[in-house]
Parts: C-alpha cells; sequence; structure tokens
C-alpha cells in the first residue's frame, strides 16, 4: 500500500488519484499536479511546474481545481458521477459503487459541512459500505433473496460506515467530528423472475434512492430530516414544514458525534427501471415533485448511456443553480437482468465550471432537451446544521 | 533534538469580494526541555554589561552594590562551558573579566571565581554610552563563530555621553549578532532607548524599580539565557503574487511588530526573525495579509508558514482563503484573532493614556486608562489590572470608570509602560 505524497493517506497500488486529497498518483496528464506534464494553473497560468504537491499555485497560490471537483466512474451498467457545483469550494459528497454478479451495491455520502473533514468522512464511509456489501454477497449468493440475513448485511454496513467515519480525525481548535450523509442500496433480479427486481435500501440523513422506470420516479427512503419529522408525526402540515428554516436540518448523520445510528430502512420488488441513489444537491432542485423531476430529466438522455444518464442528471443540478454538491449513483436494470458490462472507460474529468468548455466534450451528454421546473422556484440548499451539542463559538 | 512545529488559527473563510485575512500562527518547540543543554555541540555565550557610572554610586553605594551582588549570582549560574565576559560601561567599554580587551572566558569553577573576584572589586565613576557598550559586546560576539549570543544590559542613567544617532547606528551594527535583554534600574533611565535596544535585538526590557531586586532579576535573565538551544529560528513567509503582508507582530509572550525586519528569502519568500529558542516553549505571531479576490468557491493560499531553523526550512502550516457568500460560515470570527487583536488594543490605549498623562491632558488620559482597564479586565490581563490600578483608581473595572491618582509614583507609571506589551495567551477551553 502506497501513501498519498500529499496529503498522507493510504492509497490503492496503481491508483491514479489520491481519494483523500485528490492528488494525481500516476502522474498521467489528466489530472497532474506539479509534474512536469502539469497544465497550467488554472488562474494565473502559470506553468504546472510551479504547482506545488499539495495543489496550490506557488505563483498566485490558487487550489487547482480537485479530481473530486467532477469524477465519474463508469462500470457500466453500474455508474457514479458527482460533482462539486458551482458555489462551493470543495466537493464534500462521494459515493461507492459495485457489482456481484446480477446483485449491485450502489453508496451515497454527503458530508455535513459544518463538521471537519467531511469529505474525507464521506469516502470512507461509502467506500466502507461498499465494500461491506460487496463481501457479504460475495460469501452467500443467496443473501439478498433473504430479507433477514439482508437486512442483517445492509445494517452492518451502516455499522462499518459509521466505524470508518469515526476514524476521521477533527482538526485542533476545529468545529465538530467529521459527519455525513449514508444511503446505502442493493438490487438483484428476483430468482426465476427477470421481470421483478428486488431493491432494498438503507440510510440516515437526506440522501436519497429512488426506482425509475419510463413512466414514473419512486422515492424509496424517506428522510430524517427536521421538516419530513414533523410531517411524518402529524405535527405539521407539509408545506408549512417545507418553509421553515430548519425544514432541511438533518436529524440522523454518521459520525462520532451521531446520537441515532438506527437507519431508515425499506425494502421492495419493482418492475424493471433503473436504481438511483443521490444526495440533495440533485433533488433540492426539484421544486414540487422531486421524483418526477428525476424521471424526467434521466429520461431526457434517452437511448444515450447510463452514463450519459447520470451526467444529464448532475447537469440538470448544475443549470439550475449548482449551489450544493451533487452526486447520482445509477445501475440499469431496464432489461430485467443486468447488461454485461461494457469495456471500462476512463473517467474523464470535466469542467463544470465553464460551461462553453464543457459543451466542447465530447464525454458530456447534450442536454438541450431537458425541460425542468423554472429555476427560479428552485428550494434553498439544504443546510446542514450541527447538533446544537456541536454548535461552534 | 529540539522539533519545531507551526499551527494556524484562522477563519478561512471570506466574504464574496473580501481580500484581508487574518490568521495568528503559534509556533512551538518541543524535545529539548528547558534546561540547560549539556552538549549542544555549539557555544553559548553569555556577556553581562553593568552601568559604572557615576550615578551607580547613589543611594550610599546601594546601586553599585546591587549591581555587583546581581553579576556574580548571574555569573554563578552560567552553565559550566559557556563562554562569558564582564564589560563596565561608563563613557566607553571596558574588560573587567577577562582582564584583556576583546577575550572571553569559558565557565567553570575557577573562571567563575576569579570573575566574582573582579566583579566584587568594580567601581563606579564616569559617564553613560550604550552605543559603546554595544559595539563592545558586538566585538565580542563576532570572535566566536556560530554560537548562541546573549547579552544582559543594565543601566541606571539616559544616554547622556554619545548621540542618539552613534546609539541607533551601534544598535544596527548588532542586530542578528545577539539577543539582548536591557534592564533599568531606577526611574532616571529612558524607557525609549531600551526599547529600542531590546526590540531591534530581539530581547526584552524591564525595570527593576529598587536595587535590591537586581540579583534575582539577573539570576533569572541568566537561566532563561542557558536554556536556549536553538540559536536562529525564522518565521519564513510565502505569499502569493500580488498579496501584501500589512503586518507581522509577535503577539505573545509580548507584543513586538517584526514586519520592518523581512528579510527576504526569494521574490515572494521573507524571513522574520525569530530569535534564539529553548527546547520547550510556544510563541504566537499574527499576521495580515491582503490577497488578490478570488470568486465564491475559489480556494486560494493566503500564506504558506514555514519555520528555519538554523537556516533548515521546517514543514508548513497553511493560511487559506475560501470565498463564500455563507455569511454563517464569513462572519465568524477566529477566536485568537480576535483574542491578539484585543491585547494589542490594550497596549495601544496604555501607550495613549500615558502619552495623554504626560501630555497634560487629564481627560484624555481618563478616557484611554480607563478603556486599558475595562479590556485587561475582560481579556483576563490581572497582571496589567494591577499595573493600572497604581496610576488610577478603578471605580468599575466592567465599564473602565477610573480617576487619575494624584501622586504616582514614578516607577509605577514606568512599570505600566514598559510591560503594556505583555499579553496573556488565549484561554484554551
Amino acid at each position: 500500500m502506497a501513501a498519498c505524497p500529499a496529503c498522507s493517506e493510504p492509497a490503492a497500488d496503481g491508483a491514479e488519484w489520491c481519494e483523500a486529497c485528490g492528488a494525481d498518483l500516476d502522474g498521467d496528464a489528466e489530472s497532474a499536479l506539479a509534474t512536469p506534464d502539469a497544465p497550467p494553473c488554472v488562474s494565473c497560468g502559470e506553468p504546472g511546474t510551479s504547482i506545488a504537491a499539495d495543489g496550490y499555485c506557488g505563483n498566485c497560490g490558487h487550489k487547482q481545481p480537485d479530481a473530486r471537483d467532477h469524477l465519474e466512474i463508469d462500470q457500466t451498467p453500474v455508474v457514479l458521477v458527482t460533482d462539486r457545483g458551482k458555489r462551493h469550494h470543495r466537493n464534500e459528497d462521494m459515493g461507492a459503487i459495485g457489482r456481484v454478479d446480477q446483485a449491485v451495491v450502489l453508496v451515497v455520502c454527503d458530508g455535513v459541512s459544518t463538521t471537519d473533514n467531511p469529505e474525507q468522512a464521506s469516502l470512507a464511509a461509502a467506500e466502507a459500505a461498499r465494500d461491506s456489501l460487496v463481501e457479504a454477497i460475495e460469501t452467500d449468493s443467496t443473501l439478498l433473496a433473504d430479507n433477514e440475513r439482508r437486512d442483517v448485511a445492509l445494517r452492518a454496513a451502516i455499522e462499518r460506515a459509521q466505524a470508518a467515519a469515526v476514524e476521521i480525525p477533527k482538526i485542533t481548535g476545529g468545529k465538530g467530528s467529521p459527519s455525513c450523509t449514508i444511503v446505502v442500496g442493493v438490487a438483484e433480479p428476483v430468482a426465476d423472475n427477470t421481470d421483478q427486481i428486488a431493491v432494498s435500501v438503507a440510510w440516515l440523513g437526506d440522501s436519497r434512492a429512488y426506482w425509475v422506470t419510463a413512466d414514473a420516479a419512486t422515492q424509496l427512503t424517506m428522510d430524517h430530516s427536521w421538516a419530513q419529522e414533523q410531517i411524518a408525526d402529524g405535527l405539521m402540515e407539509a408545506e408549512a414544514a417545507n418553509a421553515d428554516a430548519r425544514a432541511h436540518t438533518i436529524t440522523r448523520w454518521l459520525g462520532a458525534d451521531a446520537h441515532l445510528l438506527e437507519p431508515g430502512m425499506a425494502s421492495t420488488v419493482v418492475d424493471p427501471g433503473r436504481f438511483l441513489l443521490c444526495s440533495d444537491g440533485l433533488w433540492n432542485y426539484a421544486a414540487d415533485d422531486p421524483a418526477m423531476t428525476i424521471q424526467m430529466a434521466a429520461h431526457t438522455s434517452e437511448p444515450d448511456s447510463l452514463l450519459g444518464t447520470a451526467q444529464n442528471l448532475v447537469r440538470f443540478a448544475l443549470d439550475s443553480g449548482g449551489l450544493d454538491n451533487t452526486t447520482v449513483a445509477l445501475a440499469d436494470y431496464r432489461t430485467g437482468s443486468l447488461p454485461e458490462p461494457s469495456p471500462v472507460t476512463t473517467a474523464q474529468p470535466i469542467d463544470n465550471n465553464d460551461d462553453q468548455a464543457s459543451e466542447d466534450d465530447a464525454t458530456t451528454a447534450p442536454i438541450e432537451s431537458y425541460v425542468g421546473p423554472d429555476p427560479s422556484q428552485q428550494h434553498e440548499p439544504t443546510q446542514h446544521l450541527p447538533p446544537e451539542d456541536t454548535s461552534v463559538d | 533534538m529540539t522539533d519545531f512545529r507551526a499551527e494556524v488559527f484562522q477563519n478561512e473563510y471570506l466574504h464574496e469580494g473580501a481580500d484581508t485575512l487574518d490568521a495568528v500562527v503559534t509556533v512551538t518547540s518541543t524535545g529539548g526541555g528547558a534546561s540547560a543543554a549539556p552538549d549542544l555541540g555549539r557555544n553559548r555565550v553569555e556577556i553581562i554589561v553593568i552601568d559604572c557610572s557615576g550615578s551607580m554610586n547613589e543611594d550610599g553605594g546601594a546601586k553599585i552594590r546591587a549591581a555587583r551582588q546581581a553579576t556574580m549570582a548571574a555569573i554563578d549560574t552560567l552553565a559550566d562551558g559557556t563562554l562569558f565576559a564582564v564589560i563596565a560601561g561608563v563613557d566607553g567599554a571596558y574588560a573587567l573579566y577577562p582582564a584583556k580587551a576583546g577575550e572571553v572566558a569559558r565557565a567553570n569553577p575557577n573562571t567563575k571565581a576569579e570573575a566574582k573576584g573582579v566583579v566584587a572589586q568594580v567601581r563606579a565613576k564616569g559617564g553613560t554610552a550604550i552605543g559603546s557598550w554595544l559595539l563592545a559586546a558586538g566585538g565580542l560576539f563576532n570572535t566566536i563563530p556560530d554560537s548562541i549570543n546573549h547579552c544582559i544590559l543594565l543601566t541606571d542613567g539616559k544616554n547622556q555621553s554619545e548621540s542618539d544617532r552613534v546609539l541607533n547606528d551601534a544598535i544596527a551594527s548588532c542586530v542578528g549578532l545577539f539577543q539582548c535583554d536591557a534592564r533599568g534600574l531606577g526611574t532616571d533611565w529612558n524607557i525609549d532607548e531600551l526599547r529600542r535596544v531590546s526590540s531591534s535585538l530581539l530581547g526584552t526590557v524591564d525595570i527593576i524599580p529598587s536595587p535590591d531586586q537586581m540579583e534575582a532579576e539577573f539570576r533569572a535573565l541568566t537561566a532563561n539565557a542557558m536554556t536556549k538551544q536553538v540559536g536562529d529560528v525564522a518565521l519564513r513567509l510565502w505569499t502569493p503574487q500580488g498579496s501584501q503582508l500589512q503586518f507581522v507582530k509577535q503577539v505573545a509572550p509580548t507584543i513586538d511588530d517584526l514586519t520592518a525586519k523581512a528579510a527576504p528569502v526569494n521574490p515572494l519568500t521573507n524571513d522574520y526573525p525569530l530569535g534564539a529558542w529553548s527546547g520547550d516553549e510556544s510563541r504566537d505571531y499574527h499576521i495580515r495579509i491582503r490577497i488578490p479576490v478570488g470568486a465564491v468557491g475559489d480556494e486560494r493560499l493566503g500564506a504558506r508558514v514555514m519555520l528555519a531553523v538554523d537556516g533548515v526550512e521546517q514543514p508548513s502550516a497553511l493560511v487559506r482563503a475560501i470565498w463564500t457568500n455563507d455569511e454563517a460560515l464569513s462572519t465568524r470570527i477566529n477566536r485568537e484573532v480576535a483574542h491578539y487583536t484585543g491585547q494589542a488594543e490594550l497596549a495601544d490605549a496604555i501607550a495613549d493614556g500615558l502619552a495623554a498623562r504626560d501630555a497634560g491632558d487629564a481627560d484624555g488620559a481618563t478616557l484611554k486608562l480607563g478603556k486599558a482597564v475595562k479590556l485587561a479586565h475582560e481579556a483576563g490581563n490581572g497582571d496589567t489590572v494591577k499595573l493600572l490600578e497604581k496610576v488610577v483608581d478603578v471605580e468599575d473595572p466592567a465599564t473602565g470608570t477610573v480617576r487619575l491618582k494624584r501622586q504616582v509614583e514614578q516607577a509605577d507609571a514606568m512599570a505600566l509602560d514598559v510591560r503594556s506589551t505583555r499579553t496573556v495567551r488565549v484561554n484554551k477551553k
């Protein structure tokens, strides 16, 4: 196991970039930092040789784009796209994807920005949960067909994600224990009936799971948010609760100071379609009916690739304002079973902050046909308020 | 082996369009211990300059007797192996020990006894020419390469036997060569003169109000000098193209502006001298940088904070700027920065108040010293409150309501002035 020269985090052998800080590890020209081939500073144009290993320009000090600013993992029929958005200085979202035969594992985590090192928490938690479930399914091929064992495995994945998040260090004099939301999902065709897919999700916080068919998108999760709990407890009408300043405050999360680690759990059997996990950076932009909006956005790219669909969903969030980090994990069960994987293509970083450049980028699906909600009716982005006992002075 | 580290305390979030970054840098040395290091691998040199001007004969000879006792105590405190010399300061500088000008002795029981024998006989007669004393000390330090150099300088009077320019030139020629703790005995010396010496030569200045306090002070100064293990530490700051480093100030244990002491390393990097360090101490620095404004979501370095320890660059900490339109982030005031901004305000209020008092402006003095009482009370500067209480009658420290005392001991006013830059550190919760 090697260590990242920039941040000393462990790095997998052969890794192209550091998953903790985004520094380039294999020195390729795509995202290289401090190598002879490094691109010039995006701000002042100083040659790439003067950009330090930690990504700051040696002339103007500008922090160079990080690999996590826009990251795509294409393991079609399972894909992940995550993006920094337009207003945040870093991407604190992360996800992880996995596949075992006809089963998929999807994870999305959203770092809580009012805590220390949330981008490390989301990365560690997402990978821990994914690894936990992939290992469990590899060990027990009938795991997902058994409700009891499947739920045990989902809970175990949440626990392993929590253990990973707790490992992330706080900052001396910082804001609070590193924290993130999590949603994990597993799907597999029902045995002997590939017209039906068994789907299960577990979550803490307000990252969501949807099942998307040609006709509809169905939300599988129920947010752990202040508004959702007021509505669920019958204390407030939806309209009033959602309009409250506390509406988006999450009530459950992963992290050392999490006070309630009981995940939300849901299982269902659905018709063929696509399995979608996303952070609130996406669903926040669906003013009235997130499910409807997501379903529409997901289908405007058809018959494009699954990666194109994920890119399209992320681009919808960016075009709607991009106020928050946005992450989309997708698995394709439209034929009832998973297609054979296409040859793995290397993720191409695209510049999400420069519309002109991205339109020229061949890897970006065109989305002119998207018809979304009126951007003037956007919700404010989620405010992740820290729990009271960790409030900063 | 002494290890150094630098920690940065700041709010890195700037509101859209903001361009000014404040940060407190805490520099800490560890691993060397605070006691005298037995084997440094280099020489430690201590030179003691005692004022032998005629005024030292006042009070029936109490001053010169105390100076003899204090110097003997300092000699006793020297670690064996230290190179040392004692200089008598009058209109010029004269070697007391070793007797031959231009030489230093290596401390051992014999040389210490010899030196004390000479010091016991010293008599006071002549004038005060502090510049010539510094030049003499500098000449001795110059004979020993790569050493840790410290000087104790005592005077009881103003620099009357030479011009101010001679003093300033002498100070300038000693910058970087040795550190000097300057002490004024009684109340007839000039605070500004000794402050120029100590500030330029990275030392301290203080009043010794009466002769009987001198021995303990000399012992403490010498003991502190014996703890120094690293002779030359610099705060090395890289700042981006187009930025301005508005100030670099030591803010704990005392306030001392280092901005003008910048020594360029390369076009974007400057060294600020921090002097000699023991293996177990910690000091705070406040830096303020103006940088070119970035767009919301941009992150930019305001400074790389490095340490150059005997010329060797050590790992760095970062002062960062992240532009945001989230006011909850950008309006947070960093605790350390706020604390030392308040400590600087307190020092200024005392200086302004004493200046108003000296100028006969009773209202201005009452206002400023009242503000000082309030600030000192709020920040927990207990020692400063005590000093202020000798100059003003405090009616209500919370509101800073004070009255000027009619009778103020000159020594108390000078102590308040000279100690006004002493700070307390942030109360770590």
